[in-house]
């Protein structure tokens, strides 16, 4: 080894003249982009991250293909270097075909971790998916019971046999650990206002209570829950489960207060002069009225007023005949409730068809189910008033015309054609407004919402915040409102801490052109759902209507899970460095590879939509276990790794080294584990000798909650079947695989044996005798 | 009497055959016979043959078939010289206008006879330099300011002497003989019509840097190149020039030829040595160059078919006479193949310095049909368009690469008017794109980004920002690539956006097809004024896009139509009209 002076940036450096010249920055401790290159392996040159400018040569060099020379000098960023990095991470984006998260936490508001909570629940380690669940979400068996749950639209088991029911494993996880808080921050000495108890006030005194921050919550009501407890009926959410989840909140430090009224105890301003921070999170509690002739009559009222009322344990007598205006998911409450209130005729007037109601397919069912008539394409144009009472809706019917903004049709009237809907009581529920006259020195939309940034949601007054209901569009979804909190949380967070915002997600990159042919070959599992209270026992009372999924069930049902997001996101190399360049596949956008996931290797996944062409896979296969088994194949764009006659992995002559793995600098090449998901969590890395045989290699032990989930030897010469997967399969045991599955396991298990034991003769051992070994 | 027949792939293509048989025929019982030779580059012409007469006159015949070779033969037979079929005098301009080095054999000897090569004073050269020594050779060659032909232009004496400096017991010499370039012919027409220049410049090489094994890395499309090379190697033994101790010499060599699948890549020299050692053909990063470690990781030198072609000329006549021809920087001379919309396509071999109006007009007699030229291509997928107010542009290495081409191997494509240069760009890119080896990212992706904005903008879909995101990806490409593939492939669009940005955005902006190319941004129409009813473009029509009445104009159903121009090819009248643009 001769060593050699060359200056890095300006910085004398003693370096190896028998290492590349990347390496030898690397080793002076200064970062340089790479992808392609291991030290271990022969430089390759693909990747085209590493240009350093050396004095004396006028066009950028690879550094992972330099060699170093006594006396040169080295510059490893200039600003068309940078400008290069850039565009070829962006053109390697361009060309990802990976998730790193999967649509379903993409599709949820608060961004909660599907993937790994569904996957903590199909390997029985519920605990553990609730401690997931509960670091985005607050009131997750408030939520898991309520929620439209937006995951489940953009879940890609949807191609197959309909999407995985997971709102309902949440409730079953949230339910199953009721009481879990995660363990709060120290006190930092800082206090928060917060207005209203609901899903965002909660949300937002949650997050800042984990932490650190004291957090009062002002609740005008008796009650905290917002619109969970007092707009959405008890058969839907029973008010206990609300209950211990506000307890919990409660418990772990937030305090409430009741009865507090904004714009009579306090206002906006008294707060802001008296806490670090004010949260507003009032909600849209106003209702419209139905606006024609005859709305003003007693025995007409709002969906949200009945509902309230209901809620407060009042049990209204609503007559016969019910006539309910609307087509959200408030109407469809207030036509049950009504139905549960002893009406006979209850009628939902919609003016559009059931295509284009707002509220969820589900409910629209349930509603029908317990009986509820639907009267479409009618718009209420006078209520028939006797004696002060209503006693008819006049309705003009409509026709579906042209679509609007919303890319709904809009209905058109026909002209007279009016009916006429006898009813004892008339419920509008054709949407909520702010009750903005409370509010003091924030800024109002037109719409009368507090206007707010979309990112830190703060409003026109620098360190007041406000979201949920009662921000820029309005009323929304419980689960916008509790992302809201937790996104207002974070930026209140940033604000105290003098830090720029942060957007609400980093950048992932996002299959987006998904083709469903790639599930084809899938074991048909049918979507389980939650049990249901027959019709008839529900129809006169407020009982719970959906029953939690049994253990057995939510199991089964969270096996169908297809692992969308890459198992690799914490460890992904590409990924940190398309962040720090910002490095958008929208910047050369166009077609993506997109190749099926090969999934028939014990130990390894190989996902070549991932793949970026480093190489190293097919170095690692030959430089390293010398089988040679990896090969690209293709030319030009189409250029990809495979195996010798393109067998799947597992059939291949696979040593299972695992340094292809290792290598890999993306998910393309991933391990799993023998449990029945892998799910995606952050990684914990330890030191760990392996003593499986003489030559005690050191190890890279990775772990989740505990469990190996990989080994990496420190040096990729080290790689070995049995070193690299013996812990893990240890850790990670399913003792219901088949016994053609246990005895794949071994043959894999054994693949490199004898290139470090020599005389190991798999046939000899059976797999439990190498799992307790 | 002689009769030479041109016999090289693309003569046989063109009926060559035909005009063997014909012309064995006649001549049966006379003592006479059809001498084979190479292509003598008159491609517009074949097939072709010279006929020297007994006082050594020598008269081309060209677009022969079976009855007109027979006729020449027969009248020749008699003493007459027929005029027919006889080349013009404007004609033979083409060879006239020419200088030849590399192909002074080329229809000249008889590529599968090594005596008719040294009866052309073959291998004087190489025994010259066993006498000259490595370094008078090597002395010579820079003398003679050779460059590498195969298109970077490398100074070849550095080369060598780079090879000579590396210390090793094997060394070797290889060809790169992987003409992969559309439009490229003229490798193979000196390995066709005289293999034995080539392998005796490989040879000079090998006494230059001290090895003793040549290897021709061949494209597998050059069978009958293959077939002649074996045939010259076979012969070299058994005349003695080649094994051991050549010519009395303690000098060894040997020759292999290796057979490349056919990526355009391999022609790069790191991704050809690749494919030599038997792996997948891709560019490695320099250095190491393969004059430090090449095949099977020995020292290794290669040179393209046309510079080896060089080297027994400049041996004979000394490096003096090579670098009196040509231009300060450029010496020598170099051999174009003309293609495309030129009224003489063919192999034209000139001293460097002269202007490229010079070869497509003064020896190639200009535009098809007298259209107006648009612009050159020079340098094939890697090279540019060189436009019509740039064509007194001298040719050497540094003049050419000043326009946005480059020399490259030679190719020169002659565009009319009729060219839509942003389908001729989408053309090479198409190209490069699918050759990419795909293992460097701006190269495997960059070229198909490109790609995909060059197809929607022919295709009409083009944005405001497409040409900027091309220049911004096509300087990205050339920086950031790999090796040369990667590095010239945006050539072509970039010399075409900045030549021809008026192409671009009337096809972005205007949805317009200037050259009416394009057939997405094109239709065809019937001049009701013109049109006299006789149904003929109706008949032609193959998807019934016509219908009328006779007699009377018929219309064209546009959306019917697949703008295929058979009916505007088959109207007499010129009642069919092509339109793009406006008014479509």
């Amino acid at each position: 080894m001769s060593k050699v002076n060359i200056f890095i940036d300006g910085k004398e450096f003693l370096a190896d003249s028998e290492k590349t010249l990347l390496d030898n920055i690397l080793e002076s401790g200064k970062y340089i982009p790479h992808l392609c290159h291991n030290k271990e392996l022969e430089s390759y040159g693909g990747c085209g991250l590493c240009l350093v400018m050396v004095d004396g040569i006028n066009k950028p060099l690879r550094a992972c293909s330099t060699a170093v020379r006594e006396g040169m000098s080295v510059t490893t960023s200039t600003p068309a270097i940078e400008k290069s990095r850039k565009a070829t991470l962006s053109l390697i984006m361009s060309d990802h075909s990976g998730d790193c998260k999967a649509p379903c936490f993409m599709a949820c508001p608060t961004h909660q971790d599907v993937q790994a909570y569904v996957g903590l629940i199909a390997n029985g380690q519920v605990k553990e998916a609730v401690e997931v669940i509960k670091k985005d979400n607050p009131l997750p068996a408030s939520i898991g019971r309520v929620c439209p749950h937006p995951c489940e639209e953009k879940c890609r088991r949807k191609h197959l046999e309909g999407a995985v029911s997971i709102c309902a494993l949440k409730r079953y996880a949230a339910d199953s650990y009721i009481d879990y808080m995660p363990e709060c921050r120290a006190r930092i000495g800082k206090r928060i206002a917060v207005i209203g108890a609901g899903p965002a006030g909660l949300s937002c005194a949650y997050f800042l209570n984990l932490k650190g921050y004291e957090v009062t919550v002002f609740e005008a009501q008796e009650r905290a829950g917002g619109m969970l407890r007092y707009g959405i009926p008890a058969y839907r959410l029973p008010k206990d489960v609300l209950d211990k989840e506000i307890d919990a909140i409660v418990n772990a430090g937030v305090n409430i207060v009741y009865n507090k009224w904004l714009g009579k105890d306090f206002t906006v301003e008294s707060l802001k002069s008296e806490y670090d921070a004010v949260f507003v999170g009032i909600g849209a509690w106003s209702a419209w009225n139905l606006g024609c002739k005859g709305d003003d009559a007693q025995n007409v009222m709002s969906g949200i007023d009945l509902l309230y009322r209901v809620a407060n344990g009042e049990r209204p007598d609503l007559g016969k005949n019910v006539c309910v205006v609307g087509g959200g998911n408030t109407a469809i409450d207030a036509v049950r409730t009504a139905v549960r209130l002893g009406a006979e005729n209850v009628t939902l007037v919609y003016r559009r068809t059931e295509a284009e109601m707002p509220a969820e397919a589900e409910e629209i069912r349930d509603a029908k189910v317990e009986g509820v008539n639907f009267h479409f394409l009618a718009a209420p144009v006078e209520v028939e008033v006797c004696d002060g009472r209503a006693v008819a809706l006049k309705v003009q019917n409509m026709v579906l015309g042209e679509p609007d903004a919303s890319g709904r049709r809009s209905p058109v009237p026909v002209e007279g054609s009016i009916d006429s809907i006898p009813c004892d009581t008339i419920i509008s529920a054709i949407g909520q407004k702010v009750a903005s006259s409370h509010i003091d020195m924030l800024e109002l939309t037109r719409k009368q919402t507090i206007s707010v940034d979309e990112t830190s949601f703060m409003t026109s007054v620098e360190g007041v915040f406000a979201a949920g209901d009662v921000i820029n569009k309005g009323a929304d979804i419980a689960i916008r409102a509790i992302a809201g909190g937790k996104y207002a949380a974070i930026a209140i967070d940033s604000y105290l801490k003098g830090e720029a915002f942060k957007p609400h997600l980093p950048l992932y990159s996002v299959n987006d052109s998904f083709n469903p042919d790639v599930l084809q070959g899938t074991e048909q599992i049918n979507r389980c759902e939650a049990e249901m209270l027959p019709a008839q026992e529900r129809i006169n009372n407020f009982n719970q209507v959906a029953h939690t999924l049994s253990h057995d069930v939510a199991k089964t049902e969270a096996s169908r899970c297809l692992e969308c997001g890459c198992s690799s996101v914490y460890t992904c190399e590409l990924l940190p460095l398309a962040r720090d360049y910002g490095a958008f596949s929208s910047i050369y956008s166009g077609k993506k590879r997109s190749y099926p996931k090969d999934k028939s290797h014990p130990f390894i996944v190989r996902d070549n939509s991932k793949c970026i062409l480093c190489g190293q896979c097919v170095r690692a296969c030959k430089e390293i276990s010398h089988t040679e088994n990896l090969g690209l194949f293709g030319r030009g764009f189409a250029t990809q790794p495979v195996t010798a006659f393109s067998l799947p992995l597992g059939e291949s002559k696979c040593v299972s080294c695992g340094a292809c793995v290792i290598s890999c600098p993306t998910g393309a090449l991933s391990f799993k584990t023998p449990a029945v998901k892998n799910p995606p969590l952050p990684i914990e890395e330890s030191d760990f000798v392996c003593s499986l045989c003489g030559r005690k290699c050191a190890f890279k032990k990775r772990t989740i909650n505990g469990r190996t989930v990989a080994m990496l030897p420190e040096k990729l010469g080290n790689s070995c079947s049995l070193g690299m997967f013996q812990p893990v399969i240890r850790d990670n045991f399913n003792p219901d695989m088949s016994a053609g599955e246990k005895s794949l396991l071994l043959e894999h298990l054994c693949g490199s044996l004898e290139m470090y034991v020599g005389d190991a003769k798999p046939e000899e051992l059976s797999l439990e005798d190498i799992i307790n070994l | 009497m002689r009769f030479l027949l041109g016999y090289g792939s693309c003569g046989i293509a063109s009926g060559a055959n035909d005009v063997l048989s014909s012309l064995e025929e006649v001549l049966t019982g006379t003592g006479l016979c059809v001498e084979k030779v190479g292509c003598n580059g008159l491609c517009f012409a074949e097939p072709v043959v010279e006929l020297i007469t007994d006082d050594g006159e020598s008269v081309i015949y060209g677009r022969l078939d079976r009855a007109s070779a027979k006729a020449l033969a027969e009248e020749a037979l008699k003493g007459n010289l027929s005029d027919k079929n006889r080349l013009t005098e404007e004609e033979l301009g083409f060879l006239k206008g020419q200088t030849r080095i590399v192909l002074s054999g080329c229809g000249k000897v008889n590529p599968e006879s090594i005596a008719s090569y040294m009866e052309n004073g073959g291998y004087t050269a190489l025994r010259k330099a066993l006498e000259m020594g490595a370094d008078g050779v090597i002395s010579e060659i820079e003398k003679s300011g050779l460059r590498g032909r195969g298109g970077a232009g490398f100074p070849t004496h550095i080369k060598w002497k780079s090879a000579r400096a590396s210390r090793s017991e094997e060394k070797y010499i290889v060809c790169n003989a992987d003409e992969g370039d559309p439009g490229a012919f003229m490798d193979r027409a000196v390995l066709e019509g005289d293999p034995h220049r080539v392998l005796e410049g490989m040879m000079i090489a090998g006494i230059a840097v001290g090895a003793s094994v040549g290897i021709i890395y061949v494209r597998a499309e050059y069978p009958l190149a293959v077939k002649r090379l074996n045939l010259a190697i076979k012969e070299m033994r058994r005349e003695g020039v080649l094994g051991e101790n050549i010519l009395g010499s303690d000098f060894s060599f040997d020759f292999r030829i290796m057979m490349g699948a056919g990526a355009f890549v391999c022609g790069e020299e790191t991704a050809l040595l690749a494919s030599l050692g038997g792996n997948r053909g891709m560019p490695v990063t320099k250095p190491p160059f393969p004059a430090q470690k090449g095949f099977r990781g020995k020292p290794t030198n290669i040179n393209n078919v046309e510079t080896f072609a060089n080297v027994p000329w400049i041996i004979e006549n000394g490096g003096e006479s090579f670098a009196g021809m040509g231009t300060q920087s450029s010496k020598g001379t170099k051999v174009f193949a003309l293609a495309g919309k030129v009224k003489r396509g063919g192999l034209v071999e000139v001293p460097m310095g002269l202007t490229i109006k010079d070869i497509v007009f003064g020896i190639c007699g200009g535009i098809k049909e007298d259209k107006c030229i648009k612009a050159v291509q020079m340098g094939g997928p890697s090279g540019g368009c060189i436009p019509e107010n740039m064509l007194d542009t001298i040719i050497d290495y540094e003049n050419i690469a000043r326009t946005g081409a480059i020399m490259g191997s030679g190719g020169m494509i002659v565009m009319d008017e009729d060219t839509c240069m942003v389908d001729m760009a989408k053309f090479f890119m198409d190209f490069t794109s699918k050759e990419s080896c795909g293992k460097c990212v701006p190269c495997r992706i960059g070229t198909t980004r490109m790609l995909e904005i060059l197809k929607r903008i022919c295709n009409g879909e083009g944005q405001i920002g497409d040409v900027e995101a091309l220049v911004e990806l096509g300087e990205g490409i050339k920086t950031g690539a790999l090796c040369g593939l990667g590095n010239s492939a945006p050539n072509p669009v970039l010399t075409t956006v900045k030549y021809f940005r008026n192409e671009y955005d009337a096809h972005i902006v205007d949805k317009c097809c200037p050259a009416k190319k394009c057939t997405s941004l094109i239709s065809f129409t019937i001049r009701e004024d013109m049109c006299k009813g006789c149904s003929l473009c109706s008949k032609k029509c193959p998807v019934g896009a016509i219908s009328g009445v006779v007699k009377s104009p018929f219309v064209i159903d546009s959306d019917k139509c697949i703008r295929c121009s058979q009916c505007l090819d088959s109207c007499k009248f010129g009642a069919i009209e092509k339109i793009s643009g406006e008014g479509m």
